[in-house]
Order: structure tokens, then sequence, then C-alpha cells
């Protein structure tokens, strides 16, 4: 039997995550980032939308599991690490502005990837722990 | 409050004469012990974001298989914890009780 009360969550989370990940880009996009034409934000858009799915996953697979539980904080691991990927993607990308002809600028945002990279790896570390830690609890409570 | 300024200064000079040194210390041993895994860590990362698939398939087939994961997790592993949190309770109310 499964458990409803979480199953509803998981699909409240999973239907609000699809909405801010991958529809509310999709529609800022089409409806006014489209107007700016010297802009090229398409593959960001698109690299959003597509990391914004397994974002929902992950995000349902640890909502439908109870709190203190391994699959949580399995869950907690996965979406950091998810995350590092898709900001290291978005910071290695770069958007080109047409100013006039013949006149082109490159964004990128590199700079920002050795802090980001130092403060994620440091987040997956405390997750790998707290899976430890609640696996450790659990068994604890088990040999009760 | 001249007088709290200038101890303020004289701390804040006592603090800079001993942190100076030991930052630059700590940025140099981190230069020397940690820089390098970093740049590994960032080339694996650079030859998976560049790997990464462009079609949006393989993402919604992980998306349905997180989703049917988290669905049997919950099928089988959710009530029988329920379960034995309601056991544990009733056994410590027949410890109180007795």
């Amino acid at each position: 039997m499964t458990d409803k009360k979480l199953l509803r969550k998981g699909i409240f989370t999973v239907i609000s995550s699809l909405f801010f990940y991958v529809a509310l880009p999709y529609i800022i996009y089409t409806k006014y980032l489209v107007q700016f034409t010297q802009l090229s934000l398409e593959s960001y858009i698109d690299w959003i939308m597509r990391m914004g799915v397994i974002m929902a996953g992950i995000q349902f697979f640890k909502s439908v599991s109870s709190e203190k539980s391994t699959r949580h904080a399995l869950g907690d691991l996965l979406l950091s690490i998810v995350y590092l990927v898709f900001f290291f993607k978005l910071f290695t990308l770069k958007v080109t502005v047409d100013v006039a002809e013949n006149i082109m600028f490159s964004i990128s945002m590199e700079g920002f990837i050795y802090i980001y990279l130092l403060a994620a790896l440091i987040g997956i570390f405390a997750n790998v722990i707290k899976v430890f830690e609640v696996w450790a609890i659990a068994r604890r409570r088990e040999s009760f | 409050m001249q007088g709290e300024e200038n101890l303020f200064k004289e701390y804040l000079a006592k603090f800079l004469y001993y942190f100076i040194p030991f930052a630059e210390r700590f940025l140099n041993y981190l230069r020397e012990n940690v820089s390098p895994y970093l740049a590994e860590v960032m080339n694996y990362l650079q030859n998976l974001s560049e790997n990464l698939p462009v079609n949006f398939e393989p993402y919604i087939l992980i998306f349905i298989l997180l989703i049917v994961l988290g669905v049997i997790f919950n099928w089988k592993l959710e009530r029988r914890e329920e379960k034995k949190e309601k056991k544990k309770e009733i056994s410590e109310l027949l410890l109180a009780f007795s």
C-alpha cells in the first residue's frame, strides 16, 4: 500500500517544479525575450528546461519519501549533483549580442564557476555525510 | 569618540598584522593542494557538460524513471515504516502501563 499523503505531496511538488523549471521559462522566453532579437537566449532556455525535467523528477523522488529517511537524503544528494551540472552548463554557455552590423559581443559567466564549484562540492560532501548519518540512525532504530 | 576610533584602528592594525600572513599562507596552501583537484573536477565536468544529450527524450525518460522509482519506494517502504512506528508507540504505551 502506498502512503497517499506523501504521494499527494509528491504530485504537488512535481507539478509546481515542472511549472517553475519548464513552463515558466518557456512562457517568459516566448512572450517577452523573443522581442530582443539581438540576444541569443535559446540555448539558455533549452538547458533550463532540459535540466528542469530531471530536477522535477528528483523533487518527486525526494518528497514522496518521509523525512529522516535514507531516500529523502539520497534525493537531496542527487539534487545537489544535478544542480552542479546544471549551473556548470549555464555558466559555460555564451550569449551573443548583436549590437550593430559587424559588431558582436559575447558574454560568458565562466568567472562564477570556481566559486560555485567550491560551494557545490562542499554541499555535495555534506549531503553524502547526511545520507550515511540517516542510514546509520535507521539501522540503529531497526536493531532496537 | 576619537579615543574609541583610535582604539578600533589600533585593534584593526593588530588584527591585520597577524591575519594577512595567515591569509597568504592559507591561499598558497589552497593553490598548491586544492587547485589541482579542482582542475580535475573542472575537466570532468567540462567533458560531461559537452557530452550531455541535446534531445529532450533522455531527460523525459530519466524523469519517468525517477517517478516510477519514487512510487515503488513509497509503495514498498513507507507503509511498513508507519506500521513500525505504530508498533513502537504501542510497545512504549504497554511499557508505561506496566
